[in-house]
């Protein structure tokens, strides 16, 4: 209370409070390590790198070199440059998606929670008809029959996380419906929706924050998953999941590095992404 | 020291009944009766005390009547308007004008929002006030529970009890309600800081127009401090109601002299089986017979108290006891 006590003291943002934390070494570590991906894939356009999608027919599948650090895959294209530029497709991908979702769901869900009644019951019913789908399936054929296009394959795995995060935040906020803060807010003379948005669905939010790692990390395996099978991107567009089908078909004769070098990529990247999302768990109870 | 409270009636709480029905397992439901007639008048300005153990219904009273909870049955009367069965549109308005502060000053935060955020967020019922107004007015509310403008930058969980319980109290009196309805606002607190939150509303009492209050408590001690008239209650019913000298000097229910004699006594000498005043704690079934609620308990019991329920009965002016026995027993 010293520092208090000469003036309003500054606030520590949530970042510095992360970093705090106990086991910071880890939380450092993982969070360095996605920063520097992050960073790589948007330095990409003025890194010293090979057009990624210019093909050149001379050198298909050329192992690793000095000129090609990671070879060339089938089209001759620069495995290196491609797996690079590939961070911004997916990751791009994978977090528009995933907050696709958390917007239309998170709110969803805690009006459903919170009023209840036949609102609760018709959100909730929808949103299990949308989990029935099987994924994949579901994501072949609205590709196949609109197009493939990102914005499809974005709304597909929005779609998919709509019912998460609205059946997570409905079931925090269940309990926050009778909360002395939430009673509160009425007493203050909140209408019900200003209850909804300014008091109940900020504070359910940590584990929303908690759970979007693991989301972007579960988008981004479905994006590689869709476009292995050949939908989702287009072969040009450098992408982990084509680059990994692409190199695939060689892998047998010896030619391991089309495939291998994406593949470490998407495997570092839902692994820190994983840790990531640990680690906000483990804050929320460290404050809970 | 106070005026003899002489305002008009500005609230009024008319044979109030609330059932809570709990599902127990399968389908049998269990029903508590949380108010059972209660009725109750508050007057402009005036501290009225809301006494009873837990379980008493005295919360849920304070709950119904700001609507946070509806009514099974009864009026609710402000200012000569019905108010207990608008719908929320409407009866926002009013909200304003009857405020609360609860029991947990701690949970009663929204964990996300500064105090000053939340002093802000109450403010917002006072459009006569422009933006710039508000923040200052955030100032002068926290200047007035003694709590100074640097508390307006905190989060609840880097404030204590007693500095949260100040701050719920100044988002009470932010709207300038005619009404506060304090929820055990003390039970929660240090018996240091208990006394400061006593003093701190002895302090707003004293201040010209400022709002009436109705101190829901367990705690009679409390009472002889800070209120004008007390209402004793137990299992939904008002058993005695009267000025504080009248409870205090002359209480005349059996329960409101068993309550007395406990918080005089206190720990220093309470026996076990002395056999002269109610037992400490309710039992449910008791309140099965169509008689007198306390008779299994009470040492006054005659068998008329068994055969005939109890009705409020004024014998003093502005005393009211539900006991036809009061006169005589001493």
């Amino acid at each position: 209370m010293a520092a208090v006590a000469q003036g309003i003291p500054e606030r520590p943002s949530l970042l510095q409070r992360m970093m705090r934390i106990n086991g910071a070494l880890r939380v450092r570590l993982n969070l360095g390590l996605l920063a520097l991906i992050i960073l790589l894939g948007l330095l990409a356009p003025v890194l010293p790198l090979h057009d990624p999608v210019r093909p050149n027919p001379l050198h298909r599948f050329k192992p690793p070199s000095t000129e090609h650090p990671f070879g060339t895959d089938g089209n001759g294209m620069d495995v290196l440059s491609r797996t690079i530029h590939a961070i911004r497709t997916d990751f791009a991908l994978a977090i528009s998606s995933v907050a696709l979702g958390i917007i239309v769901g998170a709110p969803l869900g805690a009006l459903s929670g919170y009023f209840g009644g036949r609102l609760d019951s018709v959100i909730t019913r929808v949103t299990e008809v949308f989990q029935g789908f099987p994924q994949i399936l579901f994501g072949m054929a609205v590709l196949a029959a609109a197009g493939n296009t990102m914005v499809n394959l974005v709304l597909i795995l929005a779609f998919y996380n709509v019912p998460v995060y609205s059946k997570m935040v409905r079931s925090v906020t269940l309990p926050l419906r009778e909360a002395d803060f939430v009673q509160a807010a009425r007493v203050a003379g909140n209408s019900p929706l200003s209850v909804v948005f300014r008091h109940v669905l900020p504070n359910t939010l940590v584990p929303v924050f908690s759970q979007l790692p693991l989301s972007c990390a579960y988008a981004a395996q479905m994006i590689a998953g869709l476009s292995f099978i050949g939908l989702g991107v287009a072969i040009p567009t450098p992408e982990w999941g084509s680059m990994i089908q692409l190199g695939a078909n060689q892998l047998v004769f010896g030619k391991w590095w089309a495939s291998i070098f994406p593949g470490l990529a998407l495997f570092i990247s839902v692994w820190l992404l994983n840790n990531v999302s640990d680690l906000f768990g483990s804050l929320v109870v460290r404050r809970g | 020291m106070k005026a003899e409270p002489a305002g008009e009636a500005l609230l009024r709480i008319e044979e109030a009944t609330k059932t809570f029905s709990l599902r127990q397992r399968g389908w049998r439901r269990r029903h508590i009766v949380a108010l059972d007639g209660v009725s109750m008048t508050l007057r402009r300005g005036e501290t009225v005390g809301l006494v009873g153990e837990s379980g008493s219904g005295k919360s849920t009273l304070g709950r119904c009547a700001l609507n946070l909870l509806r009514l099974d049955g009864g009026r609710i009367v402000y200012r000569g308007r019905e108010i207990q069965a608008l719908p929320e549109r409407e009866w926002r308005p009013l909200r304003r004008r009857l405020q609360m502060v609860f029991q947990n000053p701690v949970s009663s935060f929204n964990p996300m929002m500064t105090i000053e955020e939340a002093l802000l967020d109450a403010l917002r019922q006072v459009p006569e006030l422009d933006v710039s107004r508000r923040r200052q007015r955030v100032g002068e509310l926290l200047e007035q529970v003694q709590l100074g403008a640097r508390f307006a930058v905190l989060y609840p969980y880097e404030m204590s009890g007693g500095q949260l319980q100040r701050a719920a109290i100044a988002r009470a009196l932010a709207p300038e309600p005619d009404f506060i309805f304090l929820d055990e606002p003390t039970a929660n607190l240090d018996m240091s800081i208990r006394g400061q939150i006593i003093n701190l509303l002895l302090d707003l009492q004293r201040q010209e127009g400022g709002p009436g209050f109705v101190f829901v408590t367990h705690d009679l001690r409390v009472l002889r401090y800070v209120a004008d008239r007390i209402y004793v209650i137990t299992q939904g019913h008002i058993v005695e109601s009267g000025s504080r000298d009248q409870i205090f000097h002359a209480p005349r229910h059996p329960w409101t002299r068993a309550l007395l004699e406990a918080a005089s006594i206190g720990r220093r000498e309470r026996r076990r089986d002395d056999g002269s005043d109610l037992d400490a704690d309710i039992s449910l079934e008791s309140s099965a017979t169509g008689g007198c609620r306390l008779l299994a308990r009470c040492p006054h019991a005659r068998e008329r108290c068994a055969r005939e329920p109890q009705l409020l009965r004024e014998i003093e002016p502005g005393q009211y006891v539900r006991c036809w026995r009061a006169e005589e027993i001493d």
